[in-house]
């Protein structure tokens, strides 16, 4: 069974075996964080990955006890364990999901094997090493000993073998890839956390647009929420949705495009070229199977591709390919956001709409999608609460003080 | 179509550009309102991009489709009474193939259109021709793959075919050295798809097989050198290696795609794929699309007047490439000449989506 163990130095699986879990909030692990969050944020190589700053950020020792306070609360004088050896099995691209996963996990005690894709680049190996040199430090013994960092090629068996092992396990990835490794057996009281793939979209009042005054800014928090990841994470928005009245629409789409086309070039994002053949195989498709009028607009660059949809019903959630294409669709009213909706919907990212008609849109409709709400620029943002999972209380397990 | 058949009159490679030009936008604004007339998908296309029933006036400003849709879709241009061929990539590296669907018309045209090409390199006698496959591959005639197609295209212009290889992909020693024996003094055809040439004839002649002496013949073949390139072979390599064991002089690489066969791009004296009347070629620069100069990289568009019963006349391809020039190459012909430099380098995968890719 080869699989290349990259982070701490020396650890194995028989050494985490007999470790027991931390108490949550434990001081050592918040010190071991916040030491991960300072190194990357005063290292200047880090900085051409905008991703990794924003993972920084949310991992500052401010954000983290706040998390604790949080959970103090809810969790009041219950009692609260980790629940032993966490299995995770990460995307392979969106190089900073686990870290968020094996962090939060960490956070309430648990002990963890991460597995990382073998085709991680070059963000992996910056976050590795840094993982790796303060993990060596004397004060993070505690840590050391309770995590591993694995890496190996699709194989069944060492899967099982970690399987076999841990008290959770954690999958990220797509249906097919789901699916395989859920016929891969866990032990009888171990639990299982699946993050599948996801759809997420953007709805923007187009009055409250028009008249917004800070049009740039607003601008720049789309193309982060759009472009990291090269439009491929699963909060990336891939459709917006536009609410008000035809004309204002097309006024709103009009500059809208426009300025994201200029910011686009000015940021200087670049996808392979097949991923600009992609997308016109992807628009064809769309255009070629509608039930309802399609209009491809045309574009200056192949960075941005746009596809106007009359029917919800053309939306193509499989056959996108990300990389800066993006359905649009008209609506007048919120609820009509009650056919747009999928199962596979994960984030909507807003502006200009009002929060309690959201909410009373999700009670009348009751939405069999939609996992999260934010607000256009916070879409790729981590949570604790994620694809409905409130993580830290489903990396605990509770024990009943009835006496 | 009557203008087809004027067009089928011309020498292959004998317009300038002028005339050329006027003569393609002519003939694709046609097929594009046919095919926005009788495929749907396609009108679908046309009118999504907001260019249905638009009349163009330069091969560069004509919409293009991905090869690539013609792997999910049906997509052709006739009823289903009038389809009497059904044409499939090989499908070597994707699970998934191309289909291409051919009247009586398109099938002619192809035919047409590859002799009136073939012609200018071999002349107007057949040939004895040795072809280098199994006769296995032509057995299906309704489903061909592009391999049987080829074959039976090229078949045409020989005589007295002999298949070279058994259906285990053996040279058939004893049958060639008869065969050679036969036509001895005459002026030979050989055909077959690159890799097949290279792996099951040239090696195994070299190794086992009967002394040739093929210094008065004509080798023509096709199909991409990715697994050549496995053993750091190229064309040049290739010609060399080959001249050297049987004394082989002229031998033709062709570009083209079962997506639009007939009007195939032949290698010439100079090493070039030439565009003769029937075709053309705009390289896209894949930051925007335009349509890049002379000299510069990009991706490869193949323009054809050949098809009608599926709306394959403009195609982006998913191959690398530039034209060297346009009407002036030392070996006399007209046209664009150009070189294919390999395929779009693949997307690495991101995404949640892929977990366990390798």
């Amino acid at each position: 069974m080869q699989y290349e163990i990259i982070a701490p130095h020396g650890a194995s699986d028989e050494a985490l075996q007999k470790q027991k879990v931390l108490l949550p909030f434990s001081e050592v692990v918040l010190e071991f964080i916040n030491a991960v969050s300072g190194s990357i944020l005063k290292d200047a190589t880090f900085r051409k990955y905008p991703e990794l700053v924003a993972m920084a950020f949310w991992m500052r020792k401010a954000n983290i006890l706040k998390l604790k306070e949080a959970f103090e609360k809810q969790k009041g004088d219950r009692l609260w364990l980790g629940r032993g050896i966490v299995f995770h099995i990460a995307p392979s691209n969106v190089d900073t999901i686990f870290i968020y996963s094996w962090f939060i996990s960490m956070l309430v005690g648990n002990v963890n094997i991460v597995r990382v894709s073998s085709a991680s680049g070059e963000q992996l190996d910056a976050l590795i090493g840094v993982i790796n040199k303060i993990a060596e430090r004397e004060e993070f013994s505690d840590i050391r000993d309770r995590f591993m960092i694995v890496r190996y090629e699709h194989n069944d068996e060492i899967t099982a073998h970690f399987s076999s092992m841990c008290k959770v396990r954690v999958l990220w990835g797509g249906d097919e890839t789901i699916r395989r490794i859920r016929a891969i057996p866990i032990g009888s009281t171990t639990t299982e956390l699946v993050f599948a793939d996801k759809f997420s979209f953007c709805v923007i009042d187009t009055e409250a647009f028009l008249r917004h005054d800070k049009m740039e800014a607003l601008i720049t928090s789309f193309y982060n929420d759009a472009y990291w990841f090269g439009q491929n994470a699963c909060s990336s928005p891939r459709l917006v949705v536009w609410l008000g009245d035809s004309s204002k629409s097309d006024q709103a789409r009009a500059t809208f495009w426009e300025m994201l086309e200029k910011k686009v070039v000015e940021k200087q994002a670049v996808f392979p070229a097949a991923i600009a053949v992609d997308k016109l195989v992807a628009e064809c498709s769309v255009a070629m199977s509608s039930t309802g009028s399609v209009a491809i607009e045309s574009k200056k660059t192949s960075l941005l591709n746009r596809v106007l949809l009359e029917k919800p019903e053309d939306i193509n959630r499989d056959l996108h390919c990300g990389g800066g294409l993006f359905y649009e669709l008209k609506i007048k009213d919120i609820s009509e956001l009650a056919g747009i909706v999928s199962p596979k919907d994960q984030t909507i990212s807003i502006f200009g709409l009002d929060k309690n008609e959201l909410k009373r849109f999700i009670d009348h409709f009751l939405p069999e999608g939609i996992n999260r709400i934010v607000p256009v620029g916070k879409a790729l943002e981590f949570s604790i609460i994620w694809d409905g999972y409130d993580l830290l209380r489903e990396f605990c397990r509770e024990i009943d003080m009835a006496v | 179509m009557s203008d087809l058949k004027q067009i089928f009159g011309f020498e292959p490679y004998s317009l300038p550009r002028r005339d050329k030009q006027k003569l393609l936008v002519d003939q694709l604004n046609r097929l594009n309102h046919h095919h926005s007339a009788s495929c749907e998908p396609y009108r679908k296309i046309q009118r999504a991009y907001g260019v249905l029933d638009r009349e163009f006036s330069a091969v560069e400003e004509f919409p293009y489709i991905p090869i690539r849709l013609f792997k999910a879709f049906s997509l052709k241009s006739v009823d289903d009474t009038g389809i009497i061929k059904t044409l499939t990539s090989s499908g070597t590296t994707s699970s998934q193939v191309s289909r291409i669907y051919l009247d009586k018309d398109t099938s002619r045209y192809q035919t047409k259109a590859l002799a009136i090409i073939m012609q200018d390199f071999i002349g107007k006698k057949r040939l004895p021709m040795l072809i280098i496959d199994s006769k296995d591959v032509i057995k299906n005639r309704r489903l061909f793959s592009a391999r049987g197609a080829g074959i039976l295209g090229l078949a045409n212009f020989g005589r007295d075919h002999l298949y070279v290889l058994d259906e285990n992909m053996n040279l058939k020693v004893d049958e060639l050295q008869n065969f050679l024996e036969q036509h001895r003094g005459e002026k030979l055809l050989l055909f077959g798809f690159t890799f097949m040439v290279w792996q099951y004839f040239y090696k195994e002649l070299k190794k086992s097989g009967p002394k040739a002496d093929l210094s008065d013949a004509v080798l023509i073949h096709s199909g991409g050198w990715k697994k050549l390139a496995a053993e750091a072979i190229d064309n040049a390599a290739f010609k060399r290696a080959l001249n050297k064991l049987c004394g082989i002089e002229k031998v033709h690489n062709f570009y083209g795609m079962v997506e639009q066969i007939g009007s195939i791009y032949m290698e010439c004296e100079e090493g070039h794929f030439h565009t003769p009347i029937f075709s053309d070629i705009i390289i896209r620069n894949t930051e925007d699309w335009s349509a890049l100069a002379f000299g510069r990289e990009g991706v490869i568009e193949l323009l054809s007047i050949l098809p009608h019963s599926y709306p394959g006349h403009i195609l982006l391809t998913e191959d690398v490439g530039e034209i060297i020039g346009e009407d002036d190459c030392p070996c006399g012909r007209k046209g664009k000449y150009f070189r294919v430099k390999g395929r779009v380098p693949k997307a690495e995968l991101r995404g949640c989506s892929d977990t366990y890719e390798p």
